[in-house]
């Protein structure tokens, strides 16, 4: 239990000691929700209509930067090794290093999302219920992207393809959450996306796990 | 009733029957040329 | 029967002549499937032409997740039991049901087009199978991109189970989500609800995607052991 504390601080302390931790990200997803009304004019009512899910794909794709890295490094330096050689069972380990980036990336991008949200036009009052989903959201994301970073930890400058596997997986929560920033039939598209979220909390790390075991060999 | 619509389905035959098509020549092309690879290694070894 | 496909050198034996066999198999189904679904099925009261499309566009797609699911299977049997046939079979078969879910989502946009006056909609079936397609695309990079050929397979297995989630999603989606496209009507519970005038060609057309899949699956894993055995030799000679 203790290296999975252990491991959780680590990763969280690389995370913002070196490159600023969760600063890259975060500014990404502020400058491309700042995109979208220049690219959409600045039409109130369309902005309204069509704007606050498209926090949501600002978020995916900033989460996708982070994942390129979450295991390359282990894998270069031996850490991934002295993880193996622990007796924590590694899913707990891979758990613990989607939790560091949940906290370090994840929960900093669901709470930037409620300014991104107004900036967006979307109704003040629905902002906290967007914002949790997108907490949410990140977590179903960054479950998901373990498997994508574990299976691809080898390849060198495998930016595109963790993108290319691991984004038909974040469809399903982009489309609810998306649902729930748009105001329709939001209680049943969060239950959803919660639904999204343990599922792949449930299934991650496992198949994480699985590879990671595969790419020490 | 719909009028006018032989040309889509035409495409969507052409679409697929191309497609496959391609799909079956390459896959073709693909096996002659490692069988014969194959069978030329074969016979360096066991001439 | 399993068994023989488990010896290499017995699947090569047996595909020798069953490749060639399903590949005609194929040739006819189709030759039979194309003239009857064209020209001698009967024309849709309310879709007039363009339900023709149908004999395309769905053999299609349930070709597309069948090869997923075998795909699933043998990743499966890969994982497990290390068996180098079925890592070959897993990754032969994805070109392929690729290529059937790209032929449903094309086909089915020519059938939307004149039929519900759009090219695409974003409802539960066509998103699902969209994924499904992106799912084969990646399956398909990730092979590529590893080079350790045991590691890519495992890997690639991962990656194929973890998307098995899809499946039941896109079968299911026209049943959770009542949007644009039709819901099911030949596989229910309740027996199917197509014509059957419309049957026959449909079934035609299904045996003939379902022949050439088994035809072009061997013609690609007796390519991938010929290239196997050229590497391997290349290896042991020491040559460049």
């Amino acid at each position: 239990m203790r290296a999975v504390f252990e491991t959780f601080r680590r990763d969280f302390a690389l995370m913002w000691n070196g490159g600023g931790g969760a600063l890259a990200p975060l500014g990404f997803f502020l400058g491309a929700t700042s995109l979208v009304p220049l690219a959409m004019g600045s039409d109130r009512a369309l902005l309204a209509a069509a704007g606050p899910p498209l926090v949501w794909i600002a978020a995916a794709l900033a989460v996708l930067a982070t994942l390129e890295r979450l295991f390359q490094a282990d894998l270069e330096d031996g850490s991934l090794d002295q993880m193996l050689l622990s007796p924590t069972p590694l899913e707990a380990l891979v758990l613990a290093k989607g939790a560091a980036l949940w906290c370090a990336v994840g929960l900093p991008l669901a709470l930037a999302g409620a300014p991104a949200a107004i900036a967006l036009q979307a109704p003040a009052a629905h902002v906290p219920v967007i914002v949790i989903s997108l907490a949410l959201g990140m977590a179903a994301f960054i479950a998901i992207g373990l498997v994508g970073a574990a299976v691809t930890a080898g390849v060198r400058r495998g930016g595109v393809l963790i993108a290319l596997i691991v984004l038909p997986f974040f469809a399903p929560p982009i489309i609810f959450g998306a649902a729930v920033a748009q105001g329709e039939a939001v209680a049943g598209a969060m239950a959803i996306l919660g639904g999204c979220a343990l599922g792949a909390l449930a299934l991650g790390p496992i198949a994480a796990a699985a590879a990671l075991r595969l790419q020490a060999e | 009733m719909i009028e006018g619509s032989w040309p889509y389905v035409l495409a969507s035959y052409g679409v697929t029957l191309a497609s496959l098509a391609v799909l079956a020549v390459a896959q073709l092309l693909r096996l002659r040329h490692w069988s014969k690879r194959a069978r030329a290694l074969g016979k360096e070894v066991n001439p | 029967m399993l068994s023989q496909f488990a010896n290499p050198a017995r699947f090569m034996s047996l595909s020798a002549w069953a490749a060639p066999v399903l590949a005609l198999l194929a040739v006819a189904l189709f030759a039979i499937g194309v003239p009857w679904a064209l020209l001698l099925s009967p024309s849709d009261y309310q879709q007039g032409e363009t339900v023709r499309i149908m004999y395309v566009h769905v053999p299609a797609a349930w070709w597309s997740l069948a090869v997923y699911a075998i795909m699933g299977a043998a990743s499966f049997v890969g994982l497990v039991w290390r068996h180098v046939l079925a890592d070959i079979a897993a990754r032969a078969a994805a070109p392929i049901g690729a290529t059937f879910a790209g032929l449903c989502l094309l086909t089915g946009s020519l059938w939307g087009a004149p039929t519900w006056g759009t090219w695409w909609e974003w409802d539960g079936r066509l998103t699902s199978m969209l994924v499904l397609f992106v799912i084969y695309l990646g399956y398909i990079a990730l092979w590529s991109s590893i080079e350790d050929e045991e590691k890519a397979a495992r890997l690639a297995a991962i990656l194929c189970l973890v998307g098995l989630v899809n499946l039941p999603v896109v079968k299911f989606s026209v049943d959770w989500w009542s949007t644009l496209h039709q819901p099911a009507s030949v596989f229910r519970a309740e027996g199917s609800a197509v014509h059957p005038d419309m049957l026959g060609p449909l079934m035609i057309m299904a045996g003939a995607y379902g022949a050439l899949f088994g035809a072009l699956l061997m013609m690609s894993m007796r390519a991938a052991i010929f290239r196997r055995r050229v590497e391997a030799a290349r290896a042991r000679i020491g040559a460049p």
